[in-house]
């Protein structure tokens, strides 16, 4: 039986994903000492990981070189969806909002707002159901720098305690969505490795 | 303006030589089977009216079509599809079924920017127009697996689903629309928790029945023993028929041999309302992508004409040329070994042509264009031949066994 490979996002997640696979008692223990490898095997259960950059994680599984991704709910809504999203993994909990310096609402309403982002695609889709005609810029990070500087008008941005936002002098004027760690599979290897991925699925649901 | 002179468009690749000679192998091992089993060939243009691809419910994602404007302000396209256009020419030309058509051809669909999609890509397909039922389904399926089989590719999964199986059930739960498509885009996603939760916030709107079934669907996916689960669940009876055409598509194919290469989702769903029975989707192992993509699409010919039941499929020969070439060394199987290279001046050259048909010393003799017989010999010593002929006169002509520093021996051979 063929080795069931996973793609982990890097980072904050990842730690918190360790610690869901520890508790349903599979081994980890090549991914707490990395040294220089790239592909962590377990010890007791018949799974490689392998680590990667949110948008990345998407990318192999859509191409099926791995079989399931571990990834954040918004990188899924700002990527193309090909794959099967199956489970909650309720870690890495947090939510989509727009935030601004004081004074973001008393625009007049003709106003065309600038919206600065890491998210373009979730920030037009937002703006677009609420029926509002907005210019989106795209920001790599610290998006809280674009109002400040007098870039945008407003930021769309994930919000976990809010600090972040507090520290600069922002506030939340619209919450958009929850996001939180979701599993997605390949869909070809949903169908073809049926027992191990819905097996997989299940211990991992007990863990949470 | 040149700056682009010497790429490729984003999406499209050059062939060449041994990759270009498989892929044709593989259409044409497909044409043939597609003949053996009474399909006949037609072809339609590249370029077809936009119209023809504007329509409620269509397969195609309208942002994907390369669009451009003709001389009289019309919008044309490069077709994203083959099996539409068929309907179209049916509708106007052909008018009167069943009749079994098949094609072959390059469709074109402008993907997202560096994602690793083609936007050109070669499809063959099968076409059943005017008949209705699970032959018509049998008889595409069939070939289609034949066709494969016949080109070299054997580890495949044929996924069949069922359009009616679903939409009967959605179309009695007494859910907003929204809220049916929100359930639809969960089971479709096999978002088992997902679906838990819906289910449970709306307990009470739900009969055991379709509380019971929407809860498994998204796991109603395998071999037969799918089928077998889902009649015991199964409460309606638009569905009950459905699953039943399910079943009698799958046993057919069974008792021919061909149970290995079939599995089963009922919950294939589609987002648009484009299949109106069965859905088939292939896919191979070491692949990510879909292969085969079919089903029956009842509603499409009323678009065009008369309303006409209709079901096909198209086989994406990219990817299985992409699966093939992992497999084989290309340079082995196709490499026309030339053993010896044959030289004569322009004068004499209709003498080089001659000698090159009649292979002598039985091997295999290319004819060189190079200027002169020392250059067509550092083209040998470069590649490894050795044997060179260099025709002397209209009397006959040297044959010199070369290796990689000279000739090593020159005989001189007299036409008869």
């Amino acid at each position: 039986m063929n080795n069931l490979r996973i793609a982990l996002t890097k980072g904050r997640l990842e730690k918190d994903v360790v610690k869901i696979l520890k508790n349903v008692g599979i081994d980890v223990s090549e991914l707490e000492n990395k040294g220089r490898k790239l592909i962590f095997r377990s010890q007791n259960y018949p799974i490689e990981i392998v680590l990667a950059k949110a948008p990345d994680v998407i990318t192999y599984v859509e191409h099926g070189v791995v079989d399931i991704g571990i990834v954040g709910k918004d990188t899924i809504m700002e990527n193309a969806q090909d794959f099967y999203e199956v489970m909650d993994l309720g870690v890495g909990k947090c939510f989509f909002a727009v935030a601004s310096l004081d004074g973001y609402d008393n625009k007049p309403s003709h106003y065309r707002k600038t919206i600065a982002s890491k998210y373009p695609k979730v920030t037009h889709d937002y703006f677009r159901q609420k029926g509002e005609d907005v210019d989106i810029i795209k920001i790599e990070g610290s998006v809280e720098l674009a109002p400040i500087l007098g870039l945008a008008d407003g930021i769309v941005d994930i919000v976990e305690t809010g600090n972040t936002l507090r520290e600069n002098g922002l506030k939340i004027y619209e919450r958009i969505c929850d996001i939180s760690a979701r599993v997605i599979v390949n869909k070809a290897s949903m169908k073809l490795k049926k027992s191990e991925v819905m097996n997989l699925v299940e211990k991992l649901q007990s863990g949470i | 303006m040149n700056k682009w002179r010497n790429y490729v468009v984003d999406g499209t690749e050059d062939l060449l030589f041994e990759e270009c000679t498989l892929k044709n192998e593989i259409i044409t091992k497909m044409k043939n089977t597609f003949e053996t089993y009474d399909f006949l060939e037609i072809q339609t243009p590249t370029l077809e009216y936009y119209d023809v691809f504007n329509f409620l419910n269509k397969p195609i994602d309208e942002e994907k079509i390369y669009k451009f404007i003709d001389y009289k302000g019309r919008i044309l396209t490069l077709r994203p599809d083959q099996t539409i256009p068929i309907a179209r020419v049916f509708s106007n030309k052909i008018k009167q079924g069943p009749v079994l058509l098949s094609y072959c051809g390059q469709i074109f669909r402008s993907n997202q920017h560096l994602n690793g999609k083609s936007n050109e890509i070669t499809q063959c397909g099968l076409e059943v127009i005017g008949a209705a039922g699970g032959k018509a389904e049998v008889l595409l399926l069939l070939t289609a697996i034949k066709a494969l089989k016949d080109s070299g590719v054997d580890n495949f999964k044929l996924e069949l689903g069922q359009y009616m199986f679903y939409e009967s059930i959605f179309e009695e739960l007494p859910l907003a629309q929204e809220e049916k498509e929100d359930l639809k885009a969960i089971i479709k996603s096999k978002n088992i928790g997902g679906l838990n939760k819906f289910l449970k916030q709306r307990e009470t709107l739900f009969s055991l029945n379709q509380y019971k079934l929407l809860e498994k669907l998204p796991q109603l996916f395998g071999g037969k023993e799918v089928i077998e689960e889902c009649e015991k669940l199964v409460y309606n009876e638009k569905s009950r028929e459905a699953l039943q055409n399910l079943k009698y598509v799958y046993e057919s194919l069974e008792s021919l041999g061909y149970g290995d290469y079939l599995s089963i989702d009922l919950a294939l769903i589609q987002t648009m309302d484009y299949y109106t029975g069965i859905i088939f989707k292939g896919y191979v192992n070491s692949l990510g992508e879909e292969i085969i993509s079919g089903g029956r699409y009842d509603s499409l010919l009323g678009e065009f004409g008369d309303s006409v039941p209709a079901a096909g499929l198209a086989i994406n020969i990219d990817q299985i040329t992409k699966l093939l070439k992992q497999n084989i060394d290309l340079k082995l199987k196709y490499s026309n070994k030339v053993e010896g290279i044959i030289f004569s001046s322009e004068k004499l050259f209709d003498l080089a042509i001659k000698l090159k048909n009649e292979s002598p010393e039985k091997i295999n003799w290319k004819i060189s264009l190079e200027g002169t017989f020392e250059a067509t010999l550092e083209y040998c010593y470069k590649n490894g031949i050795n044997k060179a002929i260099k025709i002397e006169d209209r009397n006959g002509y040297y044959i010199c066994d070369l290796n990689d520093k000279g000739i090593i021996e020159r005989r001189w051979v007299c036409y008869e």
